[in-house]
């Protein structure tokens, strides 16, 4: 009797066994096989605004009078693919700065051609109360001197974050103050957009 | 009932789990499957100050391209918009460099082909279009795997941005 269950005992834990191993046979089969995922690939964005000046200067009075005027457009498109805030300022030199006035419009032209204005539209919003789409009207001198100095565009207390593709037009106007102080005197300016991504 | 038919009749359940196991370890496995994935392609366009591309939206896209399919094909238009004459070339920036040797684009300017190879040489700039001063030009942009194409596409999602450079011509 002894001899039987022992033997009944060891084919019921041979059976068991089996099934033991081919389960987990099977699933070592199953869990065994492998996946592979290459062509992993990482790269920084980037902060990218350019012009349509082609090095072209944007604005030339020679022999002014007071009263004289010029306008001239300039487009600014951003490329980058972080978005970005934009200031604009200008290093200005010369004795005339304080006798120039300048008004900057800023807007929209669907058809620009450095440095015509002949497509340009302002945007609508009246952003310091100076008219429609004019960001900055003041002589040219006081006009914002570094990015610390200036605000982000088109206004600093409501600041637009420009994305890739984004693009505005600039137009900037700029008249001889009728001061006889400025009889003589020459100026230059270099205009800058600046795009940080912060 | 006696020990010993206990006993037999757990040696038969053991016996028909066996087989049961056996059967759904077996029937459940899937099969592997015998296709491969094409190329996930975008193309898109970028616009420089000097030079606006539109559309702003992506050209073309394709889910699985493969070698020796039909070409992916697009159509983006190029203006100057500075005030003076320029050559504009195109750079290809692919967001993954697995497909450089692969992948092929043309930019075609009506018959005029402006550049044809592989992505690997458009990393700098190629070809040359004259362009006036507000000057606009339609270009056909097309993307294909040739046949007996190198590996490195398979499975791939790639987005190929042709970035515009521009000298004064």
């Amino acid at each position: 009797m002894n001899l039987k269950r022992t033997r009944k005992m060891l084919r019921t834990g041979l059976a068991l066994g089996l099934t033991a191993a081919l389960a987990g046979g099977a699933s070592w089969s199953a869990f065994s096989s492998t996946a592979t995922n290459g062509g992993n690939s990482f790269a920084a964005g980037t902060v990218s605004l350019s012009d349509n000046d082609a090095g072209q200067a944007l604005l030339s009075l020679s022999g002014a009078k007071p009263g004289d005027s010029q306008a001239s457009c300039l487009k600014a498109t951003y490329a980058g693919t972080l978005p970005a805030s934009v200031r604009l300022y200008a290093s200005a030199t010369g004795g005339l700065a304080p006798y120039l006035n300048l008004v900057v419009t800023r807007g929209t032209d669907p058809a620009a051609s450095f440095p015509s204005c002949g497509g340009f539209t302002a945007d609508t919003t009246n952003y310091i109360g100076q008219g429609a789409g004019v960001v900055y009207s003041g002589t040219l001198a006081a006009f914002p001197s570094s990015y610390g100095a200036a605000s982000d565009e088109p206004l600093a207390s409501s600041p637009e974050s420009w994305t890739q593709g984004e693009s505005h037009s600039y137009r900037f106007t700029v008249t001889l103050a009728n001061n006889a102080a400025a009889q003589g005197l020459t100026g230059s300016a270099t205009f800058t957009w600046e795009a940080r991504n912060e | 009932m006696s020990v010993r038919r206990l006993l037999r009749q757990g040696g038969l359940g053991v016996l028909a789990g066996l087989a049961l196991a056996a059967a759904l370890l077996c029937g459940w496995r899937v099969q592997a499957g015998a296709g491969t994935l094409g190329l996930d392609l975008t193309l898109r366009s970028a616009s420089s100050g000097e030079l606006e591309v539109l559309p702003a939206a992506p050209l073309a896209h394709v889910s699985a391209l493969r070698p020796g399919g039909p070409p992916l094909t697009g159509t983006m238009s190029v203006r100057n918009q500075t005030g003076l004459p320029l050559r504009a070339a195109f750079r290809a920036a692919p967001s993954l460099h697995d497909t450089d040797a692969a992948l092929w684009l043309e930019l075609r300017a009506g018959r005029r082909v402006v550049v044809r190879d592989p992505l690997s040489r458009l990393r700098g700039s190629t070809g040359g279009l004259r362009l006036r001063s507000g000057e606009r030009r339609e270009l056909t942009v097309r993307a294909w795997l040739p046949a007996g194409a190198a590996s490195g596409w398979r499975g791939r999602i790639v987005d190929v941005s042709l970035v515009p450079e521009v000298k004064p011509a």
